[in-house]
């Protein structure tokens, strides 16, 4: 049992790094709510829970890289619409090259060494 | 029906079954605690909450009013469970080089308690071997070995028991298994122990045992809780016992039963076919008498061997559908054995009897003697049904039955000597049972002054087997002196004769016929005091009576009893 935690930590972590980048990816077209934020992240495949999304989206608002608005809403409790500031704008170009480099660097690692 | 209770979740009221609400509230405050130390906590749970009464929201409507277990668990996944979350809380943070670090410290933070979820007896083994993280099986070996020292093991174990105190609170037992204590590690060992408790109803080995938890940690309590797993042990291996013996006392009459079904195996002697063959009827199936017989006898044997199993095996699993199911199938087949035997019974309901009378030529005296007409060269089976022997030939198919019949003597009304011959049956209706009894061979032939009557009848096991009798009745006329050859004495039935000498000490005797029957004309002394000793004589004008109470003679005239009690001369009205 335990080997296998020690997998999926691993697993979630790589899922973790790469988490805000994906959110504010998805802001970036426009406003959004958090079950709206989640489809279009199951729709490009990349799999997060609600409970995962609520902290970080709070998170991100808190450093200022988010606003939100209240919705009045008739099936339910009223609902957070989530937008991007220009800081918001800002992080998610730079994670962006972020990620473009790793990626690069990393792909040229795992060619290198299937060779062998 | 269930409670309710209502709650307020983000504002929205909710009517929620209690055990649901369990649910919940855990959920909500693992969600609470995973956040605890985060910036922002209230806002982050709030926002959680708030979604929760979204999806709650729809699952209610006008026909489902009431939230339950199965809504929560579904929202929950939906929602994710707190260490499903990649965040950056501090259980995140668990990468594989930080998990070595943390086994390091194991044995540090290690103590010794009883494993009371994996425990023989008190579950000291399986707690030292979680101490040393070994397999539970060394340290129960290392005990046996120890206990066969002199029964120092023993001792040990008790005293371990006592001391050692068992892990119940999920702390200890993490503790006990040297895991660091964090709600991660808590929920899966709260996980781990439903499954187990789950698997272990059905266990091996459980049988009987009852869960006995001892709340206190008195020695004196520990002692009786001792004993009383020590009962339930013994309990359990009589239990087991108890099985075995209905295992293989099922067994055997199952076989048995297949033995008398298949036709293995004979019924003193004569096969299960013929036997079958010669009761039954015409209208008797046997083939559906064997089904019934293996549903009416085979379910209840099935049942005791199945039962049997489960006990030695400890398997307490129950199939509702099987003891129905049995019943039905026996109850099945105890009709059919029931209707074919009561059929058969039918079969046997009337009697008749045919009466020949045999033409006699005159003599002084008359010879009887048995004519040994049975072919006894030929192999044959020596049946005993009803306390009657029979002889049955089955070397010719359909067999042949050979019986024994009556010899009767009695008075004549008449002065005339009158042989009869007297075959009798059983059948379904009084012209079928004379049907059999014409059926039935027998032969008498007169030589001379001669008798010779067959000591067999016979009948066809074709004619089927139906209590059917032969008696051999001579009418003897008062005076007339009759001797019976000895070779008789089988035959002789009930013959009344004055000097009380039973059946079979008959023969070789001269006889003469009287009111009272015969009167032994050539018995010595010998053969009269081995008589009964009682002489019943009554004619027309007194009665004599002797017998071991006494001698009692009863006239018109008087009455004399001499007994026990004396001397009793009575003189009656004249």
């Amino acid at each position: 049992m335990k080997q296998t935690i020690n997998t999926e930590n691993t697993q979630s972590q790589m899922r973790k790094g790469v988490l805000e980048l994906c959110t504010l990816s998805v802001l970036a077209i426009g406003e959004a709510y958090p079950t709206e934020i989640i489809d279009q992240l199951k729709g490009s495949k990349m799999m997060i829970v609600e409970g995962t999304l609520y902290p970080l989206l709070t998170r991100l608002k808190n450093a200022n890289y988010l606003t939100y608005r209240w919705e009045e809403s008739t099936s339910g409790p009223p609902r957070k619409y989530y937008k991007l500031t220009a800081q918001g704008v800002k992080l998610l170009n730079e994670l962006e090259s972020t990620w473009d480099e790793m990626a690069d660097a990393v792909n040229k690692l795992l060619k290198e060494n299937k060779r062998k | 029906m269930n409670k309710t209770v209502n709650i307020n979740l983000a504002g929205l009221v909710f009517n929620i079954e209690e055990t649901a609400y369990q649910v919940l509230k855990d959920y909500l405050s693992a969600i609470k605690s995973h956040f605890a130390n985060e910036e922002g906590c209230e806002e982050i749970v709030a926002d959680i909450e708030a979604r929760l009464a979204e999806l709650l929201k729809a699952k209610t409507n006008d026909s489902k009013q009431v939230l339950v277990e199965a809504d929560i668990n579904e929202a929950i996944n939906t929602m994710g469970k707190p260490e499903d979350f990649a965040d950056d809380t501090e259980d995140g943070n668990k990468s594989f080089a930080h998990e070595q670090k943390n086994n390091q410290y194991k044995n540090k933070t290690r103590r010794v308690f009883r494993d009371g979820d994996s425990k023989v007896l008190g579950g000291v083994c399986s707690g030292i071997a979680n101490y040393f993280d070994t397999d539970p099986l060394w340290i129960r070996l290392l005990l046996v070995v120890l206990f066969f020292g002199f029964g120092s093991g023993f001792l040990l174990y008790i005293i371990l028991w006592i001391i050692i105190p068992e892990a119940k609170t999920t702390a200890e037992k993490l503790e006990m298994r040297g895991d660091p204590i964090d709600i991660n590690t808590i929920s899966q060992t709260i996980k781990e122990e439903a499954e187990q408790f789950k698997n272990r109803v059905q266990d091996f080995g459980s049988g009987v045992k009852k869960e006995y938890h001892n709340r206190s940690n008195g020695v004196g309590s520990k002692i009786a809780h001792l004993i009383y797993t020590i009962f339930y042990g013994i309990i359990n291996v009589l239990a087991k016992i108890v099985g075995v013996f209905f295992v293989l006392f099922g067994i055997c009459l199952f076989a048995a039963l297949l033995c008398l079904i298949f036709g293995i195996g004979t019924i003193d002697g004569l096969s299960v076919h013929n036997f079958f063959a010669a009761i039954g009827g015409e209208t008797f199936s046997f083939a559906f008498f064997k089904l019934g017989l293996a549903l009416c006898v085979g379910i209840p044997l099935c049942m005791l061997v199945y039962k049997g199993m489960k006990l030695v095996l400890g398997i307490k699993v129950k199939y509702r559908w099987l003891n129905l199911s049995a019943g039905i199938l026996w109850f099945v087949g105890l009709t059919i054995c029931l209707y074919l035997g009561l059929n058969l019974l039918n079969d046997y309901s009337a009697e008749t009897q045919l009466k020949e009378q045999v033409k006699m030529n005159t003599m002084d005296t008359l010879f009887v003697k048995a004519n040994n007409n049975y072919p006894a060269l030929i192999t044959d089976i020596d049946f005993d049904w009803n306390g009657d022997g029979w002889l049955i030939n089955t070397t010719q198919n359909p067999p042949i039955w050979w019986g024994k019949p009556q010899v009767k003597i009695i008075t004549s009304e008449n002065d005339s000597l009158s042989v009869f011959i007297l075959k009798s049956s059983q059948g379904v209706d009084k012209p079928n049972a004379a049907q059999r009894a014409k059926k039935v061979n027998y032969q008498l032939e007169q030589k001379g002054p001669t008798l010779l009557i067959d000591n067999y009848f016979s009948f066809n096991s074709a004619d089927k087997f139906r209590n059917q009798e032969v008696e051999v009745l001579i009418k003897l006329p008062k005076n007339k002196i009759i001797y019976l050859d000895d070779n008789l004495k089988r035959l002789l039935y009930d013959v009344e004769n004055t000097n009380g000498i039973t059946d079979s000490e008959m023969g070789a005797k001269y006889w003469k016929m009287t009111e009272n029957g015969l009167t032994c004309l050539s018995c010595t002394k010998e053969d009269l005091m081995n008589a009964k000793n009682e002489i019943d004589v009554k004619d027309s004008n007194a009665h004599v009576k002797i017998d071991k109470h006494g001698i009692e003679v009863n006239s018109k005239e008087a009455h004399v009893k001499i007994s026990s009690e004396g001397i009793n001369i009575e003189e009656k009205k004249k």
